[in-house]
């Protein structure tokens, strides 16, 4: 146990270093673009940075960022950038993933257990159209149907950009949950679908226990493995789509923030952003891998 | 048995190889260009801009901010786009399989922990943003490369981890222990046992793959990150209205997507055909895994059969014969003899024709320029150009011009008197805020004489009557910072290796009201200035470089401003620049054509020049002879127009040859070239690439400016096809190719790493290298012909 737990750690270690060394390299690389230096000069300037990202880091602090106020240029500390924008994203991916989550195992579990195929049909056609929806195509359809809306019957159904912990979260939100949820969905049909034809399913229900409880008690429990994993995509699928969500809403959160650190060249506070960004994946994940393992370990009767 | 051909699998076969087919024939379903912009559409009196609305004037699909038509930009960008996540998709596909099966092999060994610890790691990347920084590092103007690299280093991971688990389970299973109990190698199990079972699962995965590397491509595309990179110029320069329109040089959806991202309101057709464009293929591709995955299930067809390593070997074959024959058929290698055929022994005579003491520097409009204007007008002639228009070689214009009058002098004085040599301890600086004048007083060392609100060189010091000395990296208009702070005059000081030392520039005759005295000093002057204070000019500019440097690469350790370095001195100077008034004088660029054989092309057209002027002589008579900068640029102009010329049968595209005047004074020739041009069919917007010649026949090696990335590239590979090394300039911008650059036309200087002894006495014909002049043309002709003559 104490052996898996240091693992990980060592692991959500070595992926922040590994993005922060090659965050280094890429912006070292693209700032002294015009000066054509060789390969060994561009490592060894992003030798240089890397030994002060990681010497500051070591002294708890992470030196300055420009920031992207419209003030102007003010310098800011890179700790406040970071506690600025976290949450911001962090609460948007949050929700999205809960709202895809709740509202995919919902759909799945409908089709799986409906005895309408008309309905299945339909539910199924849905996930499979969401998840074939761009991130972008989605979000313009959205801007635009809001913009009728507006002009054409007066009803303001939601901001269609700007940051707020109110009603400005509906559309990112929306966005950012759709591929996921469309994605969750689907695996919960396909894992229930199969377990609800196994024998020990058939036997539960020739023991004349009621449906609900088959279906909650023992398909979604031997479900939750694929489930869990399709929740841990979900997660990357969100994040990955963060800038785009953040660019297009103007949500002042982690992809907006690094958009604007990669094009300034601050291999810094890219370095930062991105590590935080990969450290809470890797982070998110192992804890999902650690309870589909409880899930397995139940399965099996403790074995594992 | 259920059937094992469903309908996603067709659907999503059609929908693929629907685009792919519509991508490949689009030439033939439409001759409209793809990258065509259309400022306005005429409708009786009245002019509309874009966008044109969908069905309008002719628009199936409408037509973006810049005029062109969407539906054949979609059509065009379907061969872009799949073939982008084509690439993408085999490089994730062989990283992913090698070093996944080297895990799933040794499952359990060091070399598993650390590919999967690789695995673990990379699929916690954020796939977006870190696709965007080395599409940044491995520099997006390099086009498809930058993304297919940076998108495959992003995402191999999923096939790794796949392809691991795949070998896992397979590794078990009695038919390899089978397999290795007749005695097969690991290897041979791997290959003949191991492979063919991975390929169903490899399958069913490219195609979601694909799928996903499309949705990036498509997400990249709507944060403005486009093949080439693409730029936005204002377009309110016609007084139709404000916004800009986003140029870019490859039809590719998320280009389209880029450009219609902003205009969601008034133009959604911008960005949602393309949006929609991309949904339909990754639909095609989701449903085609999944049909894939249904076929595998239900029919399991040996696909170890199809895929023997016959078929492998004969693929490779097939592909590396087609490689390796390719560069040594197609049109471009059949150029390489007409480009041996550049006479560079006679270019070199017309170099020294120009660099002829009796052409006196060829001064812009002296009689020295004249002549050789003449020259090129009779070697034109000679070689039966046509003329441009009017029935004469020359483009006659007047320029303004200014002169020194008298040699400009720069002295100590006071106690240690001592007067200093002009082109040899320093130079004057002519032009903007710089002009004549005489001055005296103490010089204050102000370092990079930077001026900002938050820091100021000029901080401690009493520049108040002085002459202030700026030595060090500097930023802004210090000359203008040095006349806010009551400065009579500006000392700047070169370092020992910078590219351009004590040097004659010509006098830019154009001036901002408030001027000083300018002049530029070496290191040796400087120091002798700073006699008396124990400082050394060397070690100060090395602090405020390193300062610099520090800030710029290494922000995280600058915590607070640093103090500047300056201070007053006691050394009395007095300098003295004496200019005569601004006049006319007249001038001419010389300029000759090659129509095209082929009637469209022939609308379009290449232009070879380079400037004909020198800086002239000085008062006291010292000549500056010029004939590397630049008698040896027109001098190869002439001989690649004269190969040209022998071959015009086959030149497709329209040629023109120039040699420019009042390059040295500000690139003035070329300007009145391209103005000049603008109700003509070689305006700029018809100008396929502009290529500039400076400074052939000296000194360091073979190289090319890289304004325009993609023309930089063409130039590389016409080089590389004649064996020779093509490098970068370090002086970007600064010739006769910026004209056109400014107007967004591909344009690219091919010069020498090294300047040599150019702006000085030494700039003579006996410095010429034959060999570097026979470089410059072969390449120039071939990346010519390659670009005008082939299909």
């Amino acid at each position: 146990m104490f052996v898996r737990i240091l693992t990980r750690v060592l692991l959500v270690l070595f992926t922040f270093i590994l993005i922060v060394v090659l965050a280094q390299i890429a912006l070292v690389a693209a700032s002294t673009r015009a000066q054509h230096l060789g390969l060994g000069d561009v490592l060894g300037r992003a030798w240089e940075g890397t030994q002060d990202y990681f010497s500051s880091l070591l002294q708890v602090s992470l030196g300055e960022a420009t920031s992207t106020s419209i003030l102007g240029n003010q310098r800011r500390s890179m700790w406040d950038v970071l506690a600025d924008a976290y949450p911001k994203s962090m609460v948007l991916v949050g929700l999205a993933v809960g709202v895809a989550t709740g509202l995919g195992m919902l759909v799945g579990i409908a089709a799986a257990a409906t005895t309408s195929r008309r309905l299945r049909g339909a539910l199924l056609s849905v996930t499979v159209v969401a998840i074939s929806t761009p991130s972008f195509l989605l979000a313009v359809l959205l801007i635009l149907l809001s913009a009728t809306m507006v002009s054409k019957y007066g009803i303001r159904l939601w901001p269609s950009f700007g940051f707020g912990w109110d009603d400005h979260l509906i559309l990112p939100v929306i966005v950012l949950a759709a591929r996921p949820f469309a994605q969750i969905a689907n695996i919960t049909y396909v894992a229930l679908d199969e377990t609800l034809g196994s024998d020990y399913v058939r036997t539960a229900r020739s023991k004349g226990l009621r449906e609900s409880l088959i279906l909650f008690r023992h398909a979604l429990g031997n479900a939750a493995v694929p489930i869990l994993g399709a929740i841990a995509a979900a997660l990357s699928i969100g994040l990955s789509t963060l800038p785009v969500v953040e660019v297009f809403f103007s949500w002042p959160g982690l992809g907006f923030s690094l958009l604007q650190a990669i094009r300034r060249f601050d291999a810094a506070t890219a370095g930062t952003l991105l590590g935080a960004l990969a450290v809470t994946i890797a982070i998110v994940r192992f804890g999902l891998d650690a309870i589909a393992a409880r899930f397995v370990q139940a399965a099996t009767g403790g074995a594992a | 048995m259920r059937r094992a051909i469903t309908w996603q699998l067709v659907l999503g076969a059609a929908i693929v190889v629907g685009w792919l087919v519509l991508g490949l024939v689009v030439p033939l379903l439409t001759p409209v260009d793809p990258l065509k912009t259309r400022t306005f559409m005429q409708i009786g009196t009245r002019l509309i801009p874009p966008p044109f609305e969908p069905g309008q004037y002719g628009y199936p699909l409408g037509s973006d901010s810049a005029g062109r038509d969407i539906w054949v930009e979609v059509m065009y960008g379907a061969r872009a786009t799949l073939a982008i996540a084509f690439v993408v998709l085999l490089a994730r596909l062989v990283i992913g399989v090698v070093l996944g099966a080297l895990a799933g092999w040794f499952a359990g060994r060091p070399a598993d922990r650390i590919v999967s610890a690789f695995i673990d790691a990379f699929a916690a990347f954020p796939t977006i943003l870190f696709a965007l920084l080395w599409i940044f590092a491995l520099d997006i103007r390099s086009g498809i490369t930058a993304f297919a690299i940076a998108l495959a280093v992003t995402g191999w991971w999923g096939f790794g981890r796949a392809t691991r688990s795949a070998v896992v389970a397979l590794n078990g299973r009695p038919f390899l222990e089978a397999a290795r109990s007749v005695g097969l190698s690991e290897l041979a199990v791997f290959i003949r046992h191991v492979m063919p079972n991975l390929l169903p699962i490899l399958a069913v995965s490219a195609a979601l793959e694909a799928s996903a590397i499309l949705l990036a491509l498509g997400e990249l595309g709507f944060l403005g990150i486009v093949v080439g990179g693409g730029f936005s110029i204002p377009i309110d320069d016609r007084g139709l209205g404000g916004g800009s329109s986003f140029i870019f040089s490859t039809a590719e959806w998320g280009a389209i997507l880029a450009g219609g991202r902003f205009a969601v309101y008034s133009a959604p057709w911008i960005a949602i055909v393309p949006a929609a464009a991309f949904a339909s293929a990754v639909f095609g591709f989701n449903m085609l895994g999944h049909g894939l995955r249904l076929l595998f299930d239900r029919a399991p067809v040996a696909l170890g059969r199809v895929f023997t390593w016959r078929l492998g070997a004969a693929l490779a074959l097939l592909y590396v014969v087609v490689r390796v024959v390719t560069p040594n058929i197609g049109p471009a290698a059949g150029y390489v003899p007409l480009a041996r055929s550049f006479d560079a022994d006679r270019a070199e005579q017309h170099a020294a024709y120009f660099g002829d003491p009796a052409r006196q520097g060829r001064f812009s409009g002296s009689p020295g320029y004249v002549a050789s204007a003449q020259y090129v007008a009779d070697r034109f002639r000679e070689m039966g150009l046509e003329p441009l228009d009017g029935g004469s070689y020359m483009q006659p214009f007047k320029q303004s011009v200014v002169h020194i009058t008298s040699t400009p002098t720069f002295e100590i004085v006071g106690p240690g008197a001592k007067p200093f040599t002009h082109r040899v301890d320093f130079s004057e600086r002519i032009g903007g805020r710089a002009a004549g004048g005489s001055a005296e007083g103490n010089v204050v060392y102000v370092g990079g004489g930077i001026k900002t609100p938050e820091y100021s060189d000029y901080q401690g010091t009493h520049p108040e009557g002085n002459i202030v000395m700026i030595a060090g990296p500097t930023m802004g208009d210090p000359i203008d910072a040095a006349i806010r702070e009551g400065a009579k005059g500006v000392i700047f000081v070169v370092a020992p290796d910078a590219p351009v030392g004590i040097i004659k520039g010509s006098p830019i005759a154009a001036f901002e009201k408030d001027t000083l005295p300018v002049i530029t000093v070496t290191e040796a002057v400087a120091n002798q200035l700073l006699a008396g204070t124990g400082k050394n000019i060397g070690d100060l500019r090395a602090t405020l470089e390193e300062r610099q440097r520090r800030a710029q690469q290494r922000p995280s350790l600058q915590r607070v401003v640093p103090d500047p370095l300056s201070f007053d001195t006691n050394t009395r100077v007095r300098l003295s620049v004496a200019v005569s008034p601004v006049e006319q004088v007249d001038t001419m660029n010389v300029v000759g054509m090659i129509r095209g054989t082929d009637a469209d092309r022939a609308q379009k057209f290449l232009i070879v020049g380079g400037h004909l002027d020198g800086v002239g002589v000085d008062p006291n008579g010292t000549l500056f002879p010029g004939a590397n900068d630049n008698g040896s640029g027109p001098a190869v102009v002439i001989e690649v127009a004269r190969v040209l010329a022998a071959h015009r049968d086959m030149l497709k595209n329209s040629f023109i040859f120039a040699a420019f005047a009042g390059e040295e004074e500000g690139l003035v020739g070329s300007e009145i070239f391209v103005q000049n041009s603008v109700t003509k069919p070689y305006r700029p917007e018809n100008v396929i690439a502009m290529v500039n010649l400076d400074m052939e026949g000296c000194c360091g090696s073979l190289a090319a400016s890289d304004e325009n990335f993609a023309l930089h590239d063409r130039m590389k590979s016409a080089a590389d096809r004649l064996g020779y090394d093509l490098g970068y300039t370090p002086l970007i911008g600064s010739s006769d190719q910026a004209t056109w650059i400014r107007r967004r036309v591909p344009a690219i200087n091919v010069g020498p790493t090294d300047l040599g002894p150019f702006h000085t006495t030494g700039d003579t014909v006996a410095t010429l290298d034959p060999k570097k002049i026979r470089e410059s043309g072969e390449v120039v002709v071939q990346a010519l012909l390659e670009l005008g003559a082939s299909q």
